[in-house]
């Protein structure tokens, strides 16, 4: 037998912006239903690495699979687009539709005469995110930044994608709040059993979310292993990163 | 810094914003035609664009009318043709004032709005989140709104001729002396149909012009509030001076020679 084909194989991409490399050769693997949390400094490459992989950007060079199936650079990604879930760092919600629009926006596609049909579904998805329907008809101006957090969450999960990713989730939260988007993050993961990428630098986020953390550093990876691991991890770059000391 | 490289190098940057601009225009006709197509967004947008714009073009257009209902009458009386006022009125507004003025108003009202959502959108990353829901976003947000201006448009410019046709009337009648029933009939004399569809047709050129210009700068909105400020103004200035081309362009395909 084999090896197990990985859900998402991230070998050797490398992306710059000009002259400045962000990524230089980045390795990855996840495989189906694990979460991994990519650390590190902010501006180290982490929200080009998750653009990377979803699309929204095409790596320079390397490979980008989704179980064993090339998308980077292939006409192969439209066909796997449906299957990813993506919270943005600031939520990103749609600030001319309502809070039930937006959470119904996977499902209708933006089609707005198909909103009957689906109002359930997306009531339902927001009670998942422990939201009433009361907010279903606000805007997201009128809500505080954990509920719009979490009502991006709620249109992150709606179709059930079986690959999740996650912008920096807690940035811009209180630590109750940023608690609170965390274990809703697991929750949702362990409800699904989809395969979660995040990125974030807050490692209190990181231990409560990850299976598995990989550290970038100077556009690659350099250092991954279990959550409970990183602080024997005896890298001297990770130890400082995880212990706050300039370096 | 060498003034040649200097030259150079905003020689090759137009050449490639018009490239842009290019396939942004064929991006966005191809998603004319192809599904999913979004009714409600472009009902929406129409209502935004024809119905909305009307006081301003409607007032535009009236005081237009009254000015040129003046100035022909002043003018004309030095030949003894001041019979001529209400033909010149008519066919200076159906011709070239109704559209121009109509599209430039819009210009500055709906082109600065549509670059300054979308800019907002390109900075929030909500295009980005479009992109990542399976929805095109040239398709979700542009494809409406220039279908609207290209439909509203000429809608917009229909009503502001018999408004400003009305305008001279006021003046023609209330101010000059004209008899209203002479006044009228020298309106419709020497008025053809074709005088009325070329401004349609314009109006139709324009409002893909205004539309196209405030998504396309939207669209490429730079990061940040000034990205956003920056956009909102190009694409007002770009629409703007677009409109005066295609004004000659068109008048030189219905009335040349």
């Amino acid at each position: 037998m084999g090896e197990p084909v990985p859900r998402i194989r991230i070998a050797q991409v490398c992306k710059s912006f000009g002259s400045n490399r962000v990524l230089d050769g980045v390795d990855l693997e996840i495989g189906p239903g694990e979460s991994v949390v990519v650390v590190g400094p902010s501006g180290i490459g982490k929200s080009v690495l998750i653009k990377c992989l979803i699309g929204l950007l095409e790596p320079d060079s390397g490979t980008i699979e989704i179980d064993g199936i090339r998308i980077a650079g292939s006409s192969l990604r439209r066909s796997v687009s449906g299957r990813f879930g993506m919270l943005f760092q600031n939520g990103a919600l749609f600030d001319s539709l309502s809070v039930l629009e937006n959470v119904a926006f996977p499902l209708t596609r933006g089609r707005v005469h198909s909103l009957a049909a689906v109002r359930a579904d997306a009531l339902r998805t927001l009670a998942r995110v422990g939201l009433g329907p009361e907010i279903a008809d606000l805007f997201p101006e009128d809500l505080s930044g954990g509920m719009r957090k979490r009502v991006a969450l709620a249109r992150t999960i709606a179709t059930d994608p079986d690959i999740l990713l996650f912008d920096e989730p807690t940035t811009g939260l209180d630590p109750i709040m940023g608690a609170l988007i965390d274990s809703l993050i697991v929750q949702c993961v362990r409800e699904s059993g989809a395969t979660a990428l995040t990125i974030t630098h807050d490692m209190d986020s990181a231990r409560r979310i990850a299976d598995r953390i990989a550290m970038l550093h100077a556009g690659r990876v350099l250092w991954q292993g279990p959550t409970s691991g990183i602080d024997a991890s005896g890298n001297e770059v990770v130890d400082r990163f995880i212990n706050g000391v300039p370096g | 810094m060498n003034p040649l490289a200097a030259i150079g190098r905003a020689f090759l940057g137009f050449l490639a914003g018009t490239g842009r601009l290019g396939l942004f225009v064929a991006a966005t006709v191809s998603h004319c035609v192809r599904p999913p197509w979004y009714p409600r967004l472009l009902l929406q947008h129409v209502i935004e664009i024809g119905y909305y714009s009307l006081p301003v073009v409607g007032l535009t257009t009236l005081f237009s009318g009254m000015v040129v209902a003046l100035q022909s009458y002043t003018s004309f009386a030095r030949f003894s043709a001041e019979g001529a006022v209400a033909t010149v009125v008519v066919l200076s507004i159906t011709r070239e004032l109704g559209p121009v003025l109509a599209g430039l108003m819009v210009a500055g009202r709906i082109g600065a709005s549509m670059a300054a959502e979308i800019g907002t959108m390109r900075v929030t990353e909500q295009i980005d989140a479009l992109t990542t829901l399976s929805t095109h976003p040239v398709k979700y947000l542009v494809v409406p709104r220039v279908l609207a201006g290209v439909i509203s448009l000429p809608f917009l410019v229909l009503v502001g001729d018999v408004i400003g046709v009305f305008g001279g009337y006021i003046v023609g009648v209330y101010k000059l002396g004209f008899e209203p029933v002479v006044y009228l009939q020298r309106t419709f004399d020497y008025l053809e149909p074709y005088d009325v569809i070329s401004g349609l047709v314009k109006a139709a050129v324009f409002g893909f012009l205004v539309a196209v210009m405030g998504c396309y700068h939207g669209y490429h909105s730079r990061r940040g509030a000034r990205g956003v400020g920056a956009a909102t103004t190009n694409a007002v200035v770009s629409a703007s001076i677009l409109i005066l081309v295609a004004n000659y362009g068109v008048t030189e395909l219905f009335f040349a020679r």
